[in-house]
């Protein structure tokens, strides 16, 4: 999990680009989203997550919390 | 926008929810949720609290359940009105009954037998479409939803949509809509409560990791993913469903067409079995005049205005019926020769005593019926009996055939978490190794966790964990949550129900533990559900008198317990002596210390002293009045000449709850109905707005009757001081009876009373060790455990003689001494190894045998015997090698060490030569010892305890005895911050101790743990 640099949210609190490995990704589609606690007892901010396809065809998924945007996984 | 939740769970879902319906109602009126259902997992024991507090709070509660259809997951059903509640009960009880016992699921059979009257959901993840998704995908959703459909008309099958944020749920969603658009089943949407904020995620999530037997910190895929399965304001679950505002829609109308069944507002009394067209009311009339004949002789023509009045309540109420089935029970009971006493209220009914049901006579004693029924209350009467705890169940058993199987049930309790349990579990699922755990459970003070958590640095026995105390700390806040909460269902010691109509009707049954078809409601809930409930309770000292009877009459065949001298002086003597251990309800330290205060002479004194020991006259000081009054030390006073005739027999001191209703009427003219409500609620209401209701109303009407203002105001504050931890005096009556026909036993006939204690165990204050001490102080000589003279049970080979059974060698078991004795051999057994063979024990319980001294009569030679049953050599041993017999204190150890008790001594008296060298009492020396002298002793610690007090200054209460005595000794609150640590958790049970003799037993300045000089291994 790495932190983003920036993170563009629409009015819902959705991703719509971010700027990633000094790439600015627009978001096309957002593919799903859920919530998530991680581990609570020591605690760890439970998180916002999204899973979306970016116009450079790439999936990632992003996730928020308290402490800022942070990236999940990225697929190839 | 009002909204609604058609999913929810509760606690009583055990584990899978984490609060209780009230506070479930109270969030969702706060969140302006109109309609809730509740569905705890297979069952509805939350029904009641839940209509009750749905009422309170204006919100529609709907009744639901969710069940596991076998091999398919999780279905919702919710009952539309009375026929849906019926079908409800009769497919969870199927689904209990018909599986092993904690594994519940449905049928397909029960679901298409029932399914028609229910609405169905298809439930979440975990639900019949979650699962089929995740094992075959939409075929499979296709095929099940196929399935349902022959089951569940049109209407009443919907697809469950959650808000649960959960990955996949776009997709998954998608898919049960399009499944619902081609078989045309509705949608709706839920949240799959299960507790009723986000905050409360932490403790669910704990709850799932004892559920699944693992720590926090390991994954499960049972254990959810996010915290979204809470009361959600509708606004968000619209947001989040914003997609499918169908299954919303769909939400809201479904919860406006289920009709809550209606529960609360009926009775299911039984009919008694009567001849062709008795008439219930004129045959129970018939049966008590009789009775009154029987009871009173002579003067039975006196009684019958009473009798009247009673019998008129009973008719007006409608309880014929249930005053002749207790009837048919008492005397069932009696004909079998089964020991048994009505206890309770009950014994406030005249009635009840002509029918044979109490032994109190409620006339001659003035008792209030009131405080048993009354017009107003309308409720079912609690008759309560006590049986000889063998025969209990021989009871029940009569009573399932009488009225059928399936309308009788025994009653549920509701194990909750208890401080202890919640701090073991919920600090295993935090991942504390299970020994910091234990030792914490066991320093645990008595007191609420928010309490220790806040004075953790007060409490001397948990400043051993100092290194940890913020973890600590930490697990207590979450233990707290848990605690009160319901665990899992148990039995009800006594309760069984008996219905009308099938129980399945009102609610339905489950097998507990040991087999027996038990209602999933407990006792409270029985009642609130219109049932009829008896008591019918198991007590182990009417075993002990059975069985000293038994005893007594072996030798003198004459005797009647029933016609035991009413008034025995030397009995008497005794009591006043504070010597009545083993006496029923008179033995614990606090009714000995009353004793040697109070003197008792006569059974009114026994009365008083049951009602006297207890929190309501403890902490209204009426202790002291009362003993100096009946001592003459200070005069008789009345607040009020009316009360002279209530309360003269209790010296000017309010003492019974009788007296309370009688109060009431006498001073400010309430009905005797009225006053028993008044009693009431200053039982069970004690908010201090409500008590001032009260004492407003009490004193108007006592001043309007020409009561001076101040004489109410002081009355109504005696009153209200003691009425709500009160003693009823039929209750302490009946009680009494058994307290001084248990106490005329062990005055007269110690080795046959002794016998049954023991052989009635585990029951009473104290523990073996401590009754074989008080046998052996009173004359009895102790036999100690042998493999061919003990019988399963404590016999008694001579008069004053007793001999230990094998029946109390843990690990043996009934069934293991019972063996032993029936494959002894003519000429007893020889050696280890053929108890082995001939009993079928194993090497372990023959070698506790041998540690115990059970061969001791074959040879002395334990280690020899132990080495010969390792060896398997029945040779080696005989004849006996005249080896050196264990020293006295290593066989006393190793008595402790394997049965906790002292077969041939107590613990201490090996010891007693050296102890007396170094300066150290007895408990019998230090008792001889004139008031004021400080003394030194060694003794064991029996039950340290230290009651919780309003100022926080805790003072420990425990008894210390070794082989001459038991003598109770408290501790100041410094002496428990200094020497606390010794008597709380894993202790040493033997203790130095340093003190004061005052008149009540010993102030302990100082005390340290005493280990024996030598090893004694």
């Amino acid at each position: 999990m790495r932190a983003i640099e920036a993170v563009w949210p629409d009015r819902q609190g959705r991703p719509r680009g971010f700027r990633w490995r000094r790439r600015y990704v627009r978001v096309a589609t957002v593919l799903e989203s859920w919530r998530e606690v991680r581990a609570w007892w020591r605690g760890e901010p439970e998180l916002r997550c999204w899973r979306v396809e970016g116009e450079d065809g790439g999936i990632y998924e992003l996730a928020q919390s308290a402490d800022g945007w942070w990236m999940l996984k990225v697929y190839d | 926008m009002a909204g609604v939740h058609l999913h929810v769970h509760s606690a009583f879902s055990f584990l899978e929810g984490t609060a209780w319906p009230q506070r479930l109602l109270e969030e969702a009126a706060r969140q302006a949720i109109e309609v809730v259902a509740l569905t705890d997992l297979h069952r509805v024991s939350g029904v009641v609290p839940f209509l009750e507090a749905a009422a309170a709070y204006g919100v529609k509660g709907v009744v639901g359940a969710e069940v596991t259809v076998a091999g398919w997951g999780r279905l919702v059903l919710l009952a539309a009105g009375d026929a849906g509640y019926r079908a409800l009960s009769e497919v969870l009880q199927a689904a209990h009954l018909h599986h092993p016992r904690g594994a519940p699921a449905v049928e397909w059979e029960d679901l298409e037998r029932w399914g028609p009257e229910l609405v169905a959901l298809t439930g979440d993840r975990s639900g019949v479409m979650g699962r089929a998704w995740w094992e075959g995908g939409p075929r499979l959703m296709e095929e099940r939803a196929h399935m349902l459909q022959r089951v569940f008309p049109p209407g009443r099958l919907y697809l469950e949509m959650t808000a649960s944020e959960l990955p996949g749920d776009r997709q998954f969603h998608r898919l049960l809509a399009d499944l619902g658009a081609h078989r045309r089943i509705p949608l709706v949407a839920t949240n799959a409560v299960h507790y009723p904020t986000k905050a409360d995620f932490g403790l669910f999530d704990l709850f799932a990791c004892i559920r699944l037997g693992q720590p926090v910190e390991a994954v499960h895929p049972e254990r959810r993913l996010n915290a979204e399965n809470y009361l959600k304001r509708w606004e968000e679950m619209a947001a989040v469903l914003a997609p499918w505002p169908q299954a919303l829609r769909n939400a809201l109308a479904l919860a406006e067409r289920l009709e809550p069944p209606n529960l609360l507002r009926r009775r299911h009394s039984p009919r008694f079995p009567l001849p062709a067209g008795g008439d219930p009311q004129r045959y129970l009339t018939r049966l008590v005049e009789a009775g009154v004949r029987r009871r009173y002789g002579a003067r039975w023509r006196a009684v019958m205005g009473r009798v009247r009045q009673e019998l008129a309540v009973i008719a007006d109420t409608g309880f014929a019926d249930y005053f002749l089935v207790v009837w048919d029970v008492a005397r069932w009971a009696r004909r079998q020769g089964i020991r048994f006493a009505g206890r309770g209220s009950a014994a406030d009914s005249v009635v009840a005593y002509a029918l044979g049901i109490t032994a109190v006579d409620a006339y001659a004693r003035g008792l209030q019926f009131e405080r048993f029924m009354s017009r107003e209350r309308r409720e079912t009467p609690d008759i309560d009996i006590d049986f000889d705890a063998r025969r209990r169940d021989e009871v029940v058993e009569y009573v399932r055939r009488r009225y059928g199987a399936d309308r009788v049930a025994r009653v549920a309790t509701y194990q909750t978490y208890r401080r202890r349990l919640a701090v073991r579990e919920i600090g295993k699922a935090l991942g504390f190794p299970s020994q910091e755990l234990d030792r914490l459970a066991k320093s645990l003070p008595e007191a609420p966790l928010g309490q220790i958590r806040e004075r953790w640095e007060a409490i001397p026995e948990l400043r051993r964990f100092r290194a940890e105390a913020a973890r600590m700390r930490e697990l207590l806040r979450w233990a707290e949550q848990a605690e009160g909460l319901p665990r899992h269902l148990g039995t009800h010691l006594g309760g069984v129900v008996i219905s009308g109509e099938p129980v399945v009707a009102v609610g339905p049954c489950e097998r507990s533990a040991k087999g027996e078809v038990v209602l999933a409601f407990d006792k409270r809930d029985v009642e609130r559900l219109g049932l009829l409930k008896l008591d019918l309770l198991a007590l182990r000292a009417f075993t002990a008198v059975e069985a000293a009877v038994g005893a007594v009459r072996r030798r003198a065949p004459e005797f009647s317990y029933e016609a035991i001298p009413a008034e025995d002086p030397a009995t008497y003597r005794r009591l006043q002596q504070g010597e009545s251990i083993g006496v029923f309800q008179l033995e614990s330290p606090a009714q000995r210390a009353l004793a040697l205060r109070l003197r008792p002479e006569c059974w009114e004194d026994l009365v008083a002293s049951l009602a006297l020991i207890r929190p309501g006259p403890i902490k209204g000081n009426m202790v002291d009045p009362f003993v100096n009054r009946r001592r003459g030390r200070e005069p008789v006073r009345y607040p009020h000449p009316d009360l002279e005739p209530i309360l003269a027999k209790t010296y000017g001191v309010v003492l019974f709850q009788e007296q309370v209703i009688a109060i009431a009427s006498t001073l400010a003219g309430f009905t005797p109905g009225e006053a028993d409500a008044l009693r009431r609620v200053m039982t069970h209401g004690r908010s201090h707005a409500e008590m001032a209701r009260i004492g407003e109303q009490f004193k108007a009407k006592a001043i309007a009757r020409g009561v001076e203002p101040a004489v109410a105001e002081t009355v109504f504050q005696q009153l209200a001081g003691y009425a709500s931890y009160g003693f009823n005096e039929a209750h302490a009556a009946a009680f009494a009876e058994t307290a001084y026909r248990t106490a005329y036993l062990l005055e007269h006939y110690p080795a046959e009373y002794f016998l049954g204690l023991l052989n009635a165990q585990p029951m009473g204050y104290y523990p073996v060790d401590i009754l074989l001490v008080e046998a052996r102080r009173r004359g009895v000589v102790v036999e100690p455990i042998d493999i061919n003279r003990s019988a399963v049970a404590v016999t008694q080979p001579a008069p004053g003689r007793l001999r230990l059974g094998l029946g109390m060698v843990p690990g043996l078991g009934s069934a293991g001494a019972a063996a032993v004795v029936q494959n002894r051999p003519a000429e007893g057994y020889r050696h280890p190894v053929e108890v082995l063979e001939r009993a079928g024990l194993d090497e372990d319980q023959v070698a506790t045998l041998i540690r115990i001294g059970a061969f001791d009569g074959i040879t002395q030679d334990r280690t020899g015997l132990l080495a010969s049953l390792w060896a398997r050599d029945r040779l080696g041993l005989l004849p006996p090698r005249g080896i050196e017999p264990w020293p006295w204190e290593r066989r006393v150890w190793w008595d402790y060490r394997y049965l906790g008790f002292g077969q041939r001594a107590q613990f201490l008296a090996p010891w007693r030569r050296e102890l007396e060298r170094q300066g150290f009492l007895s408990v019998a020396a230090v008792r001889r010892r004139p008031l004021g002298q400080p003394v030194r002793m060694v003794a064991t610690v029996y039950r340290p305890h230290r009651p919780p007090t309003r100022s926080g200054r805790l003072v420990v209460f425990l008894s210390l005895y070794d082989e001459t005595g038991v003598l109770e000794a408290w501790l100041g609150p410094q002496g428990y911050q200094r020497f606390g640590q010794w008597l709380f958790g894993p202790r040493w049970p033997w203790v130095t101790v340093i003190g004061h003799v005052r008149p009540q037993g010993l102030a302990i300045d100082a005390l340290r743990p005493w280990r024996p000089p030598r090893m004694l291994e």
